[in-house]
């Protein structure tokens, strides 16, 4: 594979850090990974700035734990997709968006920090 | 195709690397000031300084144990040797590092049967820094801890009390400057504790005391991402400049600026410091 393959593949594979569960899409990677899954993708945007975020980052890996199989998470920062950010008109972080084959279909901003908040957050748009 | 990000190459470094959260104004201050406390007479610094910033990547190629999230929860200081200092133990090394505090900064050092006092007492005034910080208008700092809370409570007062000009603290970051209807209440907050450290320093006879019944009519949208600082001066120039339109001249200026007039003179029209009304921008 050559360099400039690699780098593509990057650019458009969800980033995944060891010991994470949610994948960093960026603004190239975002339209292929989540408009056009036909399933149900939940997209966090957040910041690392973000005092809320931290709080209710543990919460969401282990709700991406739970769910794993049956919805597909991600996670925007804000700092950086802009663009992205101003598309979705996100307002404040952390802002939960709930995609089904593509199209918005639910949002939280600033759940309350608990698993069962998060996690009905997450799932109920899909019901 | 899932891709794994590679841990990058560990980045070597001489001096202690002090990681600050650069979207806390308390932070930015006193890594400030360390930057300017650590510069050696030779040019070069004890310390060097890094804002923590928004690539988690960059950070484990500075130490490959280092959380993006924990870096922005609490002080770091990154060793030479590939070792991290947190919280008050990093403020004390940090101590030790500089010229102008070293000769105190061995206290911490000081063990009295395995027990450190003065180490243990900076640790605590570090955590009570770090509770208060999101009070100063540190959107990133976290939640006030339960001694801080008390001031919730006595926001939720004030606005029963003020017809809803103070909120109670929101559950999101705002983003963009904007703070959206329920959510994001940070700015509302920070302007009240804003007028109040504002008071303290100008001291409660200055223009800002005089101004206080006027705080609460800026609009949101103005405090968003600005600098507290920045505001705040500019409110002070709108302040001067309200002030020095209804004070009185007294009676030598009044009669320099005649003659002035009077010569058509518009170079010496201009208002003496203290006296004028043309304070611009």
């Amino acid at each position: 594979m050559t360099n400039e393959t690699q780098e593509r593949d990057r650019n458009l594979s969800p980033i995944l850090t060891a010991g994470e569960r949610i994948r960093t899409v960026t603004g190239k990677s975002f339209h292929r990974l989540v408009l056009e899954d036909g399933g149900p993708v939940v997209v966090e945007f957040m910041s690392y700035g973000c005092a809320h975020c931290r709080m209710i980052e543990p919460l969401l890996q282990k709700v991406a734990e739970m769910v794993k199989g049956q919805k597909k998470m991600f996670r925007v920062n804000v700092a950086i997709e802009q663009e992205l950010a101003d598309i979705y008109a996100i307002r404040g972080t952390p802002t939960l968006i709930m995609f089904s084959n593509g199209t918005e279909v639910g949002r939280a901003a600033g759940p309350s920090p608990t698993l069962a908040a998060v996690l009905s957050a997450i799932t109920r748009p899909f019901e | 195709m899932t891709a794994i990000a590679p841990i990058a190459a560990i980045e070597k470094h001489t001096n202690p690397l002090l990681l600050f959260n650069d979207e806390c104004g308390i932070c930015r201050a006193i890594a400030h000031w360390v930057e300017k406390a650590a510069r050696l007479p030779s040019g070069q610094t004890g310390i060097d300084e890094r804002a923590i910033g928004d690539d988690p990547d960059a950070l484990r190629s500075l130490n490959a144990d280092l959380d993006i999230w924990e870096a922005y929860a609490t002080i770091h200081l990154l060793m030479p040797d590939g070792s991290m200092k947190l919280g008050g133990e990093a403020v004390a090394e940090v101590l030790r590092n500089l010229r102008s505090t070293r000769w105190f900064a061995w206290t911490f050092a000081l063990s009295l049967w395995g027990f450190r006092p003065f180490q243990t007492m900076l640790n605590l005034a570090y955590a009570v820094l770090a509770d208060v910080r999101p009070l100063f208008g540190c959107e990133s700092c976290g939640t006030p801890s339960v001694g801080v809370r008390a001031i919730r409570s006595m926001v939720e007062w004030g606005n029963r009390m003020f017809r809803g000009t103070l909120e109670p603290l929101g559950a999101t970051h705002s983003i963009n400057g904007i703070a959206p209807k329920g959510i994001g209440k940070w700015p509302k907050v920070r302007r009240a504790v804003g007028s109040w450290v504002c008071c303290l320093r100008r001291r409660w006879s200055s223009p800002c005391a005089q101004a206080r019944p006027q705080l609460g009519e800026h609009d949101v949208s103005v405090h968003g991402k600005r600098g507290r600082s920045e505001h705040l001066s500019e409110r002070h120039r709108n302040d001067d400049r309200d002030y020095a339109r209804i004070e009185e001249l007294p009676r030598h200026e009044r009669k320099r600026r005649q003659a002035a007039d009077a010569r058509g003179d518009e170079k010496a029209r201009t208002p003496a410091r203290g006296h004028g009304t043309d304070f611009g921008g």
